[in-house]
């Protein structure tokens, strides 16, 4: 594939499209209201669809505007739900489709679905989770559409202008960027789960319904749905939402000091990842991987063992209630952002943090 | 398949077999180069010096396209102890030449732009290609290699082993004894990240002006080895590197010395806000000249640091892999237009044609270097200290008259190294440095 | 195999002929500096266009399931979209092609399990990374790398007229601004390390971590506890 499209050189400010905003073209000035897609696969709510909708919340209040959820399900049950889920979260309408071809995710139809939403309905702004679906989903529409898409943001904000300010990380995660769709509308994000905070739900909140109707039958669609293999339990990684994460990177030093990490995340009984080299070096799989390319945590305790802490892994962490960094190197980038830091080698220190928590919780456990 | 014949096999894209297939295939000759690595120069690792001339013999007018950073116009000898350093600094606006003398380079690049020239030449370079042995005829004369790959055998006339330090072919064919700890050096080394202005600054440049740091002292904590600070454009490479038996009897980690070496008062402060980018580690064969094992044999010829060719008292290596290669190459494209076999005797043509080159003479000046460093640590650790409080003393304005100072530092040294041994070292350094 | 890219992505090319490709071609020209994901797909769709008129239609367009740096994974839709092709995205397993009938059959990842889909061909498949095993080619394959011939198509070789929709005017996402992120408004408290052993130094962190966060302390002894 070519080159990342949002890791090009920035573009030049002055001359340039970044400082010359045209007016937005008529056919755009219509274009108002934040929407956040509602994920309702198999009947459940995606966690990260409410994080999006506390964060929409923030952004149509800058701009004056309605937060609307946007539910595409097969049943009017599962729409019914979802759509009180969204109030509950913060939407103050819901726009549901409901048509027996969406009771299964599939590109086609939540294309169609979604395309056709935003034509009659026309808001400034379009967010989805970036899950598989919502990956899927932002991509096709957003060409369909012919508009702009932010993929993967840590962080957006409405700017002076009354703008989508995206950012996300670039150039290999070692900076930020802050990306507008200046001239086109909606204006697409996409934000992985883990990276906004919950917002508090608010029990009995609620709000309007539109329905939109969808003219789609199933000879239409070419692309069937055979069936469904569920993951086993054991199987799903539960590191974005573990409590206690300890993680190792490039300063373990070699794959067989990888179980020092293990050992102390057992003993904290939390889980265990690390950062992107350990990944591409086999010491760890991809699910285990921690920042902007693997998973975003939001721990109450994490642990980075000999980590340097570029901002791809820098963003994938920065939720966590304390961040203890480990790491020999006194000017590594993780003490920017770590609470607590330690000058010291992660090789001999883990073995010892282990040994000290270990004999804590023993003792401790048996006084009490 | 009929298998295809080649006029010669290179084995290694490093700086001697690229100087190597280059000549030969400029001369003609069908020419197959294998690479282990992902891409040529991805296993490699060099301080990063590039010596001009050794690269002008092979491609004179490298200095238009190869990615150089700065021309080297400051040399500075270190030798430190925990706090300070007594420095020999040489600097000299006539580096400033039209053609310059010696350049940074950063490796991954320089090493891709050779190979494509190397390409253009017209050789055949297949990459993440691993040579797995030798293989011979009845007489034992090496015909071809055997590699990882499905139908992986390829025949020629010669076979040029430019495969590296550990290059395990070699070895395992018998040609050459396996590495000892006590002639390799294992060094480290990072590239820091600093905008050019603040490096200008900082070591006094302007434009695409460099300085090179060597550094020896207590930063090697007693072991033979020396520690390196190059500019580049907008990275500051600095490593440093031991003898790998120092390593294994002291206990020391080369990170840990890297990381002494970069919190050192007068290091800390060229590094001051970079960020690090990269980290490499590699060995460099040191032995010399007396380490270094048979160069060739029927059919075969060792070219770069596969044969040990490394000055390690200058800090030389890639000048003298790249002409080892290209001398390998010339050898074989004589025999060519010759018509003659490369039998062992007509391939001693390859040592011969060596012998007049400053690699051989210069390795063999310094033949009795890394033995006797290896036995005499107090250059790493006793001098450098004796050296910097003699320096201390002597710039130290406390109301004490220069004659007593003078006295002190002799007195100082005395202590030190005892007469006998002073006299001793100053003997022994002068008789291996002949 | 197509690319687009600056010129030195030929090397990329050239490496993935070696993997047993037959023909690679590199799409490149200053037309293109700038794109963001919308004008890559523009771009891309028309040289796969050209492909289909030169060297016949492919049934099966794969892209990658993102770039590494991007990470918008909108690229190959993108294609899709402009192409006509049914698109079948994080493929984890081609379970079935019967070219006869014109169909497909993939395991796609999806949120909580796989989904099995069917479909008709002509297909563009991102496909998730590490679910094949990476075929290593010949020393035959090497050598038709080496020599081959990396075909170069400009803007204009590829067909495109339309520059309007390449590169950066072709983009509807403008890059602002690129910073370094700033460092946490409050310092990070270094636990002092000097003199102390590992297991020493072992105990000054537990005391750290417990001391800025009280209750972690007891969710853990609540955990050893259960144990």
């Amino acid at each position: 594939m070519s080159d990342a499209p949002n890791a090009q050189p920035p573009k030049p400010a002055a001359g340039g499209r970044a400082g010359t905003k045209r007016e937005l073209p008529e056919r755009f000035k219509a274009y108002k209201h934040v929407w956040v897609v509602v994920e309702c696969e198999h009947g459940a709510v995606h966690p990260v669809s409410l994080e999006l909708l506390g964060e929409g919340r923030k952004l149509a209040d800058k701009r004056g505007v309605e937060l609307a959820g946007v539910v595409l399900s097969g049943d009017s049950i599962t729409a019914a739900q979802t759509a009180a889920a969204a109030f509950e979260h913060g939407a103050d309408l819901v726009y549901t489709v409901t048509a027996p071809v969406l009771a299964h995710y599939r590109n086609e139809t939540y294309t169609r679905a979604m395309t056709d939403l935003v034509n009659t309905h026309q808001p400034e702004i379009l967010l989805l989770g970036a899950t598989n679906l919502g990956r899927d989903l932002a991509g096709s529409v957003a060409t369909t559409l012919r508009t702009g898409l932010t993929a993967d943001c840590t962080e957006l904000a409405i700017d002076d202008e009354g703008s989508l300010a995206a950012t996300r990380p670039t150039f290999g995660g070692s900076l930020l960027c802050t990306i507008l769709t200046l001239n086109y509308r909606p204006q697409m994000a996409t934000v992985r789960p883990r990276v906004m905070a919950m917002p508090a739900r608010e029990p009995g909140r609620w709000g309007r319904i539109v329905e939109h109707p969808l003219d789609l039958a199933e000879e239409d669609v070419v692309t069937k749905v055979l069936r469904f293999i569920a993951d086993r339990e054991s199987d799903k990684a539960q590191l974005a939402y573990a409590d206690i994460v300890v993680a190792g990177g490039l300063g373990l030093r070699s794959a067989e000091n990888f179980q020092l990490v293990r050992a102390l995340a057992e003993v904290l009984g939390g889980d265990y990842g690390g950062s992107r080299p350990l990944v591409q070096k086999g010491w760890i799989t991809a699910d285990r991987q921690i920042g902007q390319t693997g998973k975003t945590i939001r721990p109450k305790l994490y642990i980075a063992a000999g980590i340097s802490g570029a901002i791809q892994h820098r963003v994938g962490v920065e939720g966590a209630d304390t961040i203890v960094a480990i790491n020999s190197d006194p000017n590594a980038p993780i003490f920017d952002f770590a609470h607590l830091g330690v000058v010291a080698d992660a090789i001999e220190l883990l073995p010892a943090l282990t040994r000290a928590f270990q004999a804590h919780l023993s003792v401790n456990r048996l006084a009490g | 398949m009929i298998e295809e014949k080649f006029d010669a096999i290179v084995v290694g894209a490093g700086p001697s077999g690229n100087a190597a297939a280059y000549t030969m295939a400029k001369e003609g000759l069908k020419v197959l180069q294998l690479e282990r690595g992902e891409y040529p120069g991805s296993k490699n690792v060099q301080g990063a010096i590039l010596y001009a001339d050794a690269l002008e013999k092979i491609i004179p007018d490298f200095r238009e396209d190869a990615p150089l950073e700065r021309h080297v116009i400051e040399q500075r000898l270190w030798t430190m102890d925990d706090t300070s350093y007594v420095g020999m600094h040489y600097r000299s606006d006539d580096f400033n030449e039209e053609r310059p003398n010696r350049y940074t380079i950063i490796r991954a690049q320089f090493d891709k732009w050779f190979s494509g020239k190397v390409r253009e030449a017209g050789v055949v370079l297949l990459c993440e290609t691993t040579v797995t042995e030798l293989l011979r005829d009845t007489q034992g004369r090496v015909i071809g290699v055997r590699t990882d790959r499905d139908g992986g055998t390829a025949f020629a006339d010669v076979v040029i082993l430019g495969e590296g330090v550990n290059g395990l072919v070699g070895q395992r064919s018998g040609l050459r004894p396996e590495l000892k700890p006590e002639t390799v050096a294992l060094a480290v080394k990072e590239m820091h990240f600093l905008p050019r202005e603040v490096i200008e600054s900082r070591f006094n440049l302007k434009g695409n002006e460099g300085a090179v740091i060597e550094a020896m002292g207590t930063i090697t904590d007693g072991m033979t080895g020396t520690g390196f600070i190059y500019t580049n454009q907008e990275l500051i490479s600095i490593g440093i590197g031991c003898i790998v038996s120092d390593f294994a009897e002291s206990g020391r980690t080369p990170y840990g010395l890297l990381e002494a070496f970069k919190r050192h008062p007068s290091v800390r402060p060229l590094l001051e806000g970079s960020e690090c980018k990269e980290y490499a580690a590699h060995l460099i064969p040191e032995g010399g000249y007396n380490a270094m094992p048979e160069l060739f044999g029927d059919g075969w010829i060792v070219v770069g640091d596969a044969g040990q060719f490394v000055n390690a008292v200058h800090r030389e290596g890639s000048n003298l892999a790249m002409t080892t290669g290209r001398v390998a190459g010339e050898t074989v494209v004589w025999l060519k237009r010759r018509r003659e076999v490369a039998s062992k005797a007509n391939l001693a043509e390859y040592q011969r044609r060596l012998e007049a080159t400053f690699v051989m003479k210069d390795l063999k000046k310094y033949r009795r270097i890394p033995d006797f460093l290896h036995r005499n640590k107090q250059f790493f650790g006793v001098y450098p200290k004796l050296l910097s409080a003699a320096a201390q003393t002597w710039f130290r304005v406390d109301g004490v008259d220069k004659r007593a100072k003078e006295k002190q530092i002799f007195q100082s040294f005395r202590e030190g190294r005892t007469l006998p041994g002073l006299i001793g070292d100053a003997l022994k350094l002068a008789r291996s440095w002949r | 195999m197509l690319t687009m890219g600056p010129p030195m992505a030929e090397d990329s090319l050239r490496k993935a002929l070696t993997y047993g490709a037959d023909r690679a071609v590199l799409l490149t020209d200053r037309a293109f500096a700038g794109s963001d994901t919308l004008a890559t797909s523009f771009a891309l769709a028309a040289a796969l266009d050209k492909v289909g008129r030169e060297f016949g239609v492919p049934p099966i367009v794969f892209t990658g399931k993102q770039t590494i740096d991007g990470d918008t994974a909108q690229v190959g839709p993108g294609i899709a979209k402009r192409l006509g092709l049914n698109q079948l995205t994080y493929v984890a397993r081609i379970a079935d092609l019967d070219p006869a009938a014109g169909t497909i059959t993939v395991e796609r990842r999806a949120e909580g399990g796989l989904q099995v889909l069917q479909t008709r061909l002509p297909v563009l498949i991102t496909m998730l990374e590490g679910v094949n095993e990476i075929r290593r080619g010949s020393l035959d394959d090497a050598y038709r790398a080496a020599r081959a011939q990396v075909v170069r198509w400009s803007a204009a070789d590829a067909g495109i007229t339309d520059l309007a929709s390449c590169g950066l005017k072709g983009s509807p996402t403008i890059v602002k601004k690129v910073f370094a992120p700033q460092g946490r408004a409050e310092p990070v408290r270094q636990v002092p390390t000097i003199d102390r052993s590992a297991d020493e130094l072992a105990a000054d962190v537990m005391a750290a971590i417990f001391q800025t966060q009280p209750a972690l302390e007891e969710d853990l002894l609540r955990f050893a506890a259960g144990q």
